[in-house]
């Protein structure tokens, strides 16, 4: 099968720091997870693959083709960023119709496809409110919207779960999923293992701009899972929020660094994001921010170079 | 969902480039505060009505200093909003990561922000007319023409200025224009000898408001003619486009700092 993505020493450096460094890897349709800690090279990655940066040096091609300057790649590659910048002034609707109106697609097709994203991401009934009075977790979703709405063959995801509650969560997860077997190539980036896995199997590895492993999932998992998980959740009520999940054994701690915040603890993140799910349903609070801090990822990669180095998990 | 659809054509992107910042622009607070802006001249136009020192010496008089001041400052506001913005909004990588040819957001920007202010600064300085002219309004009616003409001319230079600046200087694009509009260009507009190197001196004598003097003792002012002030004044508008334009093709903007 042809890879849609393919890269050959692919690097690109900002002065003398390199975002990504010989980065070798194929990637075909379907869901595939670009994990890494902060500072990885999985954002530079996805920028140079969406043709906003142009590479240092070595060889890109999305489709076949070099993908900076080259319109006819761009026009089949979906884009969503992870930083939270949006046309803020505009509707929903009318930010996602201009982007399918720059993509090819005619007034009335773009307010179409606008309507159809929108309604994928399940932003429907407020598509006609101004991006600016939107939570965070619908910022997110509109991003996602802006993204499909052309029906790229390659949709980038760089962190799409940031910021999102739990139910945002699931229906991204849900829809990132079914583009993948609707035969298109997916890359989602995150430094949470638990998010990728929620989606693919299929993961890329990165590690200070380079590929520590890539392939299936489940044994770098088991490594992860040996070290705690935090989960951060910014809400109204924290210690009602842990008095509700505290005592499940799927818990193992729980801090509270200020009045807004809960740092939760667990072995089990699995278990924990459902308990957390329930929790804030059933309690019905209002979650400002649910994230979870790499500090655990990041131990496990020292541990992986430190001790075993990328050929002990390029079988991964 | 559609099938990937065919190539938007550069007309289409323009346009919808700058429809998308016309959109923006009028429900930001630029609009307000080029229309405050606008609302001095008017004011001043009142007052020399009621002074009994209007006329057209004194349209003259708003006309030099809309070209000299009012129009640098005015277009200078939307340096911002060419792509400093979008860099400083995060904005930027929808646009560029749809198939569309990078010269064409800074050029549709271009003339979405020629559009605005040109329409509003016409209006403003027609309102000047009316309120100034006073019992001369039909007499001079050639000097309003002349008037819309180099205001609009005007418009499209320091529009062009704008862009560059909003290409080239992403983080403080406002500031860096208004140094090169009011400091550099009018100082230069000063010096005699050298000042037709000064747009803004070029544009007066477009509309036959330039005087030069000639009683330097260590230069004379050079005479302009209306016919290659304006030659060169579109000359200097496609230059600071070229400029904007081949900086925004090979220029790869960090919006994650």
């Amino acid at each position: 099968m042809t890879p849609v993505v393919e890269t050959n020493k692919l690097s690109k450096w900002y002065g003398k720091i390199a975002g990504v460094n010989d980065l070798t890897v194929k990637i075909g349709a379907g869901v595939t997870g670009l994990l890494g800690p902060n500072g990885a090279g999985k954002s530079t990655a996805i920028k140079l693959l969406s043709g906003a940066l142009r590479p240092s040096k070595g060889e890109l091609k999305v489709f076949g083709e070099p993908v900076w300057g080259n319109l006819e790649t761009l026009r089949r590659i979906g884009h969503c960023p992870e930083h939270d910048g949006i046309y803020h002034d505009l509707t929903a609707v009318e930010f996602v119709a201009a982007m399918a109106t720059l993509s090819g697609l005619d007034k009335r097709s773009a307010q179409s496809a606008a309507s159809t994203a929108l309604d994928r991401v399940k932003l429907g009934d407020a598509r006609n409110r101004p991006i600016g009075q939107y939570s965070k977790g619908m910022r997110q979703r509109v991003k996602l919207a802006q993204a499909i709405v052309h029906d790229p063959d390659l949709v980038l995801f760089d962190e799409p779960l940031t910021g999102c509650d739990p139910v945002a969560r699931a229906q991204i997860v849900a829809l990132i999923k079914a583009l993948g077997k609707e035969g298109k190539a997916v890359l989602v980036s995150s430094h949470i293992l638990h998010e990728i896995e929620a989606m693919t199997d299929q993961i890329v590895l990165l590690y200070k701009g380079q590929v520590l492993a890539d392939g299936n999932i489940y044994r770098i998992r088991e490594m992860i899972d040996e070290h705690p998980h935090k989960v951060s959740v910014r809400c109204e009520h924290p210690r009602q929020l842990a008095a509700a999940i505290v005592e499940q054994s799927a818990i193992s701690a729980v801090h509270f660094p200020d009045d807004q915040e809960l740092l939760i603890e667990t072995r089990m993140p699995d278990q924990c994001y459902g308990l957390l799910a329930s929790a804030i349903v059933e309690g019905g609070f209002s979650v400002a921010a649910l994230t979870s801090p790499d500090n655990n990822l990041q131990s496990v990669f020292e541990y992986l170079t430190r001790n075993r180095g990328p050929e002990g998990v390029a079988d991964a | 969902m559609p099938n990937p659809p065919a190539m938007p054509s550069t007309a289409t992107v323009l346009r919808q480039i700058a429809a998308l910042s016309l959109r923006r622009a009028r429900r930001g607070r630029l609009v307000r505060v080029i229309l405050v802006a606008l609302a001095l001249p008017l004011v001043a136009s009142a007052f020399g009505l009621i002074s009994g020192r209007g006329g057209l010496d004194f349209f003259e008089m708003l006309l030099t200093n809309y070209l000299r001041y009012l129009i640098p400052v005015v277009m200078s506001l939307q340096a911002t909003a060419t792509l400093a913005e979008e860099v400083q909004g995060r904005t930027l990588g929808y646009l560029f990561s749809r198939p569309i040819p990078r010269f064409s957001v800074p050029l549709g920007k271009y003339l979405a922000n020629v559009t605005l202010s040109g329409t509003l600064l016409l209006a403003s300085i027609t309102l000047c007319y009316l309120i100034s002219a006073g019992s001369e309004i039909f007499a001079g009616l050639d000097l309003l023409l002349g008037a819309l003409g180099g205001v609009l001319l005007a418009a499209c230079y320091f529009g062009a200025v704008a862009a560059a600046f909003g290409s080239l200087v992403t983080n403080h694009a406002l500031t860096a224009m208004l140094i090169y509009v009011l400091a550099i260009d009018i100082g230069v507009g000063l010096i005699p000898g050298v000042k037709v190197v000064s747009a803004g001196i070029h544009l007066l004598a477009v509309v036959g408001l330039y005087r030069p003097h000639t009683n330097s003792f260590f230069a004379k002012d050079p005479q302009l003619s209306p016919g290659i002030s304006l030659a060169v004044i579109a000359g200097m508008t496609v230059l600071w486009l070229i400029l904007a334009i081949s900086w925004v093709k090979s220029t790869e903007y960090r919006t994650d700092r």
